[in-house]
């Protein structure tokens, strides 16, 4: 029984059904954290989610084969999901990044996991071109994947960093063990954002 | 290194069929993804949004080796397209 079964009425027992069915899916507590690659992985609906040290087959009808990724920012708080448009920051890094956008007018790190996401995508239209538009094309797209690169390699590291901190001393965390050790904050997106930028953010951003 | 792939949005037909004909001929690279509508809530985020939504798929997909080729292919025949990237 669930804290809500009591609630139903008896014609209501295709919820309790469903909702029964709902709690023998695993959850998302049940990924663990792999040390040596950084990556959440284990079993989900979808299927088992791999890492890179251990990558699984793609699951029909998802764009990414994957429920959910440690935050790429910060390492704490969780991100993803199995469609393209999602986040690879969660939302504290977000708010910052949000913050960050309308103080610069700029887009300061790449937190859409698709390129539309991070305002870019290129329209090819009827009408003369020329060599310097293709450069400028590729130069773009390049940009992005560069950033992306240099995103994925920062959040790596902070996962080893995190870890390093609490002394793990084994392979494997469960992520509501990581998540105790290191909690999802608005001040610990703050910080990873002025490490990874190595500045102060401004008191605008810090607290709009 | 991930994977990298792009894929040509667009509701230009003659777009669409030429590379139709360059995947059925066995062209390096090709390939068809669903194209699926960007969400409401990231249309109205994004801001920039300025044109036309395509809802129908499967929309050509190609590697990101192609990037240069492809392009150059879509603008020496004055077809129409938005390139973008997706998640590999």
């Amino acid at each position: 029984m669930s804290d809500y079964d009591d609630l139903l009425t008896d014609d209501q027992g295709w919820l309790r059904s469903f909702s029964a069915s709902l709690r023998i899916l695993p959850k998302i507590e049940q990924l663990t954290v792999h040390l040596p690659c950084g990556s959440l992985r284990g079993g989900t609906f979808y299927g088992p989610q791999g890492c890179p040290c251990a990558p699984t087959e793609p699951w029909p009808g998802c764009d990414v084969s994957r429920i959910t990724d440690l935050c790429q920012v910060c390492a704490r708080g969780t991100a993803g999901s199995v469609t393209r448009w999602s986040y690879l920051g969660c939302l504290h890094c977000r708010a910052v990044e949000h913050a960050l956008q309308a103080w610069l007018g700029i887009r300061v790190l790449p937190l859409g996991r698709h390129s539309l996401m991070n305002g870019v995508g290129r329209r090819v239209a009827s009408g003369p071109s020329t060599d310097a538009d293709t450069d400028a094309f590729c130069q773009s797209f390049n940009a992005l994947g560069l950033s992306w690169s240099r995103l994925r390699e920062w959040g790596d590291a902070e996962v080893q960093r995190l870890a390093s901190v609490a002394a793990f001393d084994v392979e494997e965390v469960p992520l509501d063990q990581w998540q105790r050790a290191f909690p999802v904050s608005a001040p610990a997106s703050v910080d990873a954002y002025e490490r990874f930028l190595q500045t102060k953010l401004p008191t605008q951003v810090v607290a709009p | 290194m991930s994977t990298r792939h792009f894929v040509l949005w667009t509701t230009d037909t003659r777009t669409l069929l030429a590379s139709r004909h360059a995947y059925r001929r066995g062209e390096a690279g090709w390939r068809f993804d669903q194209a699926g509508q960007v969400p409401d809530e990231l249309v109205e985020e994004l801001g920039w949004w300025d044109w036309q939504t395509p809802i129908n798929g499967p929309f050509p997909a190609f590697s990101a080796d192609r990037l240069p080729q492809i392009l150059g292919w879509l603008q020496s025949n004055d077809y129409t397209a938005l390139v973008v990237e997706e998640p590999a």
